[in-house]
């Protein structure tokens, strides 16, 4: 005798694992999952996304569930949990001879241990079954088909008491799990924008006091973050010449030796750009310790969208860019100082392409302004002097990703 | 802000559900593929070599945090004890090779930051495991934690040692069915607590505020304490954890951004809301104790004498 059952748990699971798929699909056709997590994760989602659609499928195609009864030989107990749900199991594929039976009745015997409330009847017969030998009971579950009724017996009267062997019903969890895929199929997502700085952990502008005194403690440190070889010494704060000073060709060339360098020894230095190229801000993070000949001085250009951090004059903003490793909980800011008379036409989070020649000033507090702060060990800071600006619509891939992770072999910008 | 939150929020979700989906593949395919007795071959008899040896297994196993919890849970239901479950639980994460040169990189391609956080994590994982390997309450050992998810075991065999049982030769096709069943049922498990981390953590980085942790950089004790309360509602993955550290360097003492690194993958908002639904009570309890105060210590030995 078989009936036909329509499991809610498995399609409440089939529907969100559907959406999972659905949103993913999305999230990778229109290009917005590069607003969202690095290329190396994306890669590893794309792999998901088949996961996910064969966990779909197979959730999809088991929403219906046979129930077989078997009406003789079973006393009145067991009519209620002698039934089953996967086609597979039926005994028409020929189950009955499946060596797995085996293991059925041995789950029954470990079941029977576990639970207190079991019924005894059924696993006293199992663990006789158990005993014997195989050809014998094989035999015997091949008349009459008292494995499969076993196996489930022993599901339904375990602990947790409910007729599903192994299918939970819904639960108010996978509530949790819809949400995701709700909101991002509802509300457009907007990439990270200079507001953040403003509050949340990333503000670190609070910061005033003591910074010197961490900064020498630290380059004293066994972690010597910044210094494979000595850099800048820490100058007393109270001598800082105060900017912002009139802006003229001899001013903004720099002394370069007075800059700090760190070398890394047996790293190959990497290459000097191209003049009037586009400069990426993470190359600059990444190169201007190491290499800063190649960077200061020189004519290039720089893209990111506009920071006023306050207080600041109104000839100088910041442009910069999110450096992201996995995902936006690890974003980092990165910016450079940008000098330009219009400084304060440009509202934050506008996209900037500006070209111009890259100089050092002294920035006060410049370690505490957090897409500034990479730069630290010296009172000069990076000041990218602007010649042309230009407005621009914000990237598809507003996000930078460290070189050197496996993060960057999806490329960078 | 809330858009800010919203691109958080999603984000995490989309990072972790990679890691996810692996840690529940693996966990199904060991569920289904391999037997008992294989694993208590491949695992060390004697309980105190198996917990150095799962501590390690993150060598073979590359699961990041959000995935070691299922796979903890099919190792236990192989027979592996509690204490090679939690160490493998509590090492794997952080000592595998992908976190190790993340860290590497991350702190300027100098290796001492790198070291110094994996045997701090590899000492205090194999420790904890230990100590749940010596000082069990004796009825408890054997039981399984009665809050412990119930999974679909086809293949448990009795306890009794006296017969050898050979896997059932099965079609591959069933295989293949039975170990996407175990995936959709362990996914939709664990999905519901990951996402709600995510939320949480995603509300810590919009709208909390960094200057508690400004007031006390310089101090020994209290800056590391700061640090260890942040990588706990961080929760970040373990191979961008060292990124963030290293962007929080000139904020706190370096026994800090130590003791950032080490807590952050052991207890952080996933593993507050899971360990519990797969260990017994006794064991997370002392899990989270433990952790909390040997990074804590460790994070003050460092400032006090290098």
């Amino acid at each position: 005798m078989k009936k036909w059952k329509f499991d809610i748990g498995r399609f409440v699971q089939g529907a969100i694992l559907f959406g999972f798929s659905a949103y993913l699909i999305k999230l990778l056709e229109t290009g917005e999952m590069s607003q969202l997590v690095s290329p190396s994760i994306q890669m590893l989602l794309k792999v998901t996304l088949g996961l996910l659609i064969l966990m779909t499928f197979y959730a999809l195609a088991t929403i219906f569930t046979v129930e077989t009864v078997f009406v003789e030989e079973l006393d009145e107990e067991e009519h209620k949990n002698a039934h089953f749900r996967n086609q597979q199991m039926d005994p028409k594929h020929g189950r009955a001879n499946d060596p797995q039976n085996k293991y059925q009745l041995k789950f029954t015997f470990y079941d029977k241990h576990l639970n207190q409330n079991t019924h005894q009847q059924a696993p006293i017969e199992d663990h006789q079954h158990d005993l014997q030998p195989n050809n014998q009971l094989d035999h015997n579950h091949d008349n009459h088909h008292s494995h499969l009724h076993d196996h489930h017996h022993a599901h339904a009267n375990n602990h947790h008491g409910h007729d599903h062997d192994h299918r939970p019903k819904p639960r108010k969890s996978w509530i949790l799990l819809m949400a995701p895929v709700i909101i991002g199929f509802f509300i457009p997502v907007q990439s990270l924008g200079a507001s953040l700085l403003s509050s949340g952990l990333q503000s670190k502008a609070q910061i005033q006091q003591n910074y010197a005194l961490i900064r020498e403690k630290q380059q004293k440190s066994f972690l010597a973050l910044q210094s494979k070889t000595p850099i800048a010494q820490t100058k007393d704060k109270n001598t800082l010449p105060s900017p912002p000073q009139t802006q003229s060709q001899n001013l903004d060339f720099v002394d370069i030796s007075k800059l700090p360098k760190m070398t890394v020894p047996g790293a190959t230095p990497p290459p000097k750009p191209e003049p009037n190229t586009e400069v990426s801000l993470v190359d600059l993070f990444n190169n201007l310790l190491s290499t800063p000949e190649s960077y200061f001085n020189q004519s290039f250009k720089l893209t990111g969208f506009v920071y006023h951090p306050p207080g600041w004059p109104t000839n100088r903003l910041i442009v910069m860019r999110y450096m992201i490793t996995c995902c936006l909980a690890d974003a980092n800011p990165i910016g450079v100082t940008v000098q330009t008379k219009d400084a304060a036409k440009y509202s934050n989070d506008t996209w900037l392409d500006i070209s111009g020649t890259l100089s050092a000033k002294p920035i006060p507090g410049g370690d505490t302004i957090p897409p500034i702060g990479w730069y630290y060990g010296s009172d000069e800071k990076p000041v990218f002097i602007a010649q042309e600006i230009k407005v621009v619509p914000s990237l598809k891939q507003p996000y930078l990703y460290p070189p050197g992770t496996s993060s960057s072999l999806g490329g960078h910008n | 802000m809330w858009k800010a939150w919203e691109a958080i929020f999603l984000s995490i979700v989309c990072e972790s559900l990679p890691f996810i989906l692996l840690g529940v593949l693996i966990s199904s395919l060991i569920q289904e593929l391999v037997s008992q007795d294989r694993m208590l071959r491949l695992i060390p008899k004697n309980r105190a070599v198996a917990v150095v040896v799962t501590a390690l297994l993150g060598f073979v196993l590359p699961v990041c945090d959000c995935g070691t919890i299922p796979v903890a849970r099919s190792l236990m239901k192989k027979g592996v004890p509690f204490a090679a479950a939690i160490s493998f639980t509590l090492a794997a994460p952080v000592v595998n090779p992908l976190t190790m040169i993340a860290t590497y990189v991350a702190f300027g391609m100098d290796p001492t930051m790198m070291w110094t956080r994996t045997l701090v994590t590899l000492g205090i994982a194999i420790g904890i495991g230990w100590s749940i390997h010596l000082f069990a309450p004796k009825h408890q050992e054997a039981r399984l934690n009665r809050f412990a998810i119930p999974l679909p075991m086809v293949e448990v065999a009795s306890t009794s040692q006296d017969q050898q049982y050979t896997p059932p030769r099965r079609s591959v096709f069933r295989v293949v069915g039975g170990v996407v069943e175990h995936t959709i049922l362990e996914f939709f498990e664990v999905g519901g607590f990951v996402v709600f981390s995510a939320a949480v953590a995603a509300l810590m980085q919009t709208f909390g505020s960094a200057s508690w942790l400004v007031k006390v950089s310089t101090h020994p004790v209290w800056s590391v304490v700061a640090m260890m309360l942040l990588a706990i509602l961080l929760s970040l993955c373990s191979e961008a954890d060292a990124f963030v550290a290293r962007s929080l360097a000139g904020l706190t003492t370096n026994g800090g951004l130590l003791a950032f690194l080490v807590v952050g993958q052991m207890i952080d908002l996933r593993n507050l809301f899971l360990l519990p639904r797969v260990f017994p009570r006794w064991v997370v309890t002392r899990t989270f104790l433990l952790v909390a105060l040997l990074s804590l210590y460790v994070g003050i030995y460092f400032n006090a004498f290098l």
